[in-house]
């Protein structure tokens, strides 16, 4: 049986570890679950199967960075199920933007409410967030720096950069259709984000 | 059933050929989770949160459907090398 110290023992280290709540909870119960297994079959003392189960952890609890342009570090087991939910998230916002697209060169008018309508969910949902508590200073700054958008900010960069090399006027630049769908990308990026953050799903790096 | 116990079930019924790892788990876990495929419920055990995977209709249908799959898969496969 593994005590209440041996069991902060191994809160301690996987604190260490940075995990999310959730996956924290279901990481420590598997560590317990192994060390106790391998106390009985094996008959190790607890600290030879806590370190046979680290060692057989260490790669999936390895710190790495978060994201090529995030400094946060987490543990390779929480960036693959982060770069799952992220390709989601990118998934969505394409198709979003690419009916967006449709609605713009169909409708222009219908565009715009479409950008209206995006911009007071934006307004509503972040400050429904900062109202109830959901959202912090430190997570609007991890939210206005996601690499998802960094991603975006510098597709749109080059891409502006490339219409100035080709001699399009600022005025023109402006006018590009495609800037007013990186705006439609980007917002429904965050309105994802801020959506996951309030339902406690880990996707602020 | 819980994630430590899907490790240790896969590697009973394969006899330790197939040992899943749990870097490849949890995540798998997550995404089925999220696609609606399995959901979890959150059960005390000796004092600690579990969490146990359930298949969900879907799942179920979906199992369904890649067994039939793999075993044509297979069937094929043996009919092939049987010739």
């Amino acid at each position: 049986m593994i005590t209440k110290a041996q069991e902060n023992q191994i809160d301690v280290y996987l604190k260490s570890k940075k995990l999310y709540s959730p996956l924290h909870h279901e990481v420590k119960d598997h560590f317990i679950s192994q060390i106790y297994h391998l106390m009985e079959e094996q008959s190790l003392s607890f600290q030879e199967a806590f370190l046979a189960t680290k060692v057989s952890w260490k790669n999936e609890l390895e710190l790495v960075r978060a994201d090529i342009f995030s400094f946060k570090k987490v543990a390779r087991i929480e960036k693959s199920i982060l770069q799952q939910r992220f390709h989601k998230m990118t998934v969505f916002s394409f198709i979003f933007s690419t009916v967006a697209f449709v609605f713009l060169t169909l409708n222009e008018e219908a565009f715009t409410t479409l950008q209206i309508l995006l911009l007071l969910s934006w307004v509503s949902v972040l400050g429904y967030s900062f109202i109830t508590g959901k959202m912090k200073f430190s997570n609007y700054a991890m939210l206005s720096f996601h690499p998802l958008l960094i991603r975006n900010i510098l597709l749109g960069t080059s891409v502006f950069f490339l219409a100035g090399i080709m001699k399009f006027g600022y005025l023109e630049i402006q006018d590009l259709v495609i800037s007013k769908i990186f705006l439609v990308y980007c917002l429904t990026i965050q309105l994802q984000l801020m959506y996951f953050n309030a339902k406690k799903i880990n996707v602020l790096i | 059933m819980y994630g430590y116990q899907i490790t240790q079930r896969t590697k009973e019924l394969t006899k330790g050929e197939l040992e899943m790892t749990e870097g490849a788990l949890y995540p798998l876990l997550h995404k089925l989770e999220a696609e609606g495929m399995i959901s979890s419920e959150i059960q005390k055990t000796n004092g600690r949160d579990r969490k146990y995977y359930l298949l969900t209709d879907k799942g179920k249908r979906k199992q369904a459907e890649q067994e039939e799959e793999m075993k044509s898969y297979l069937f094929n496969l043996n009919t092939i090398f049987n010739i």
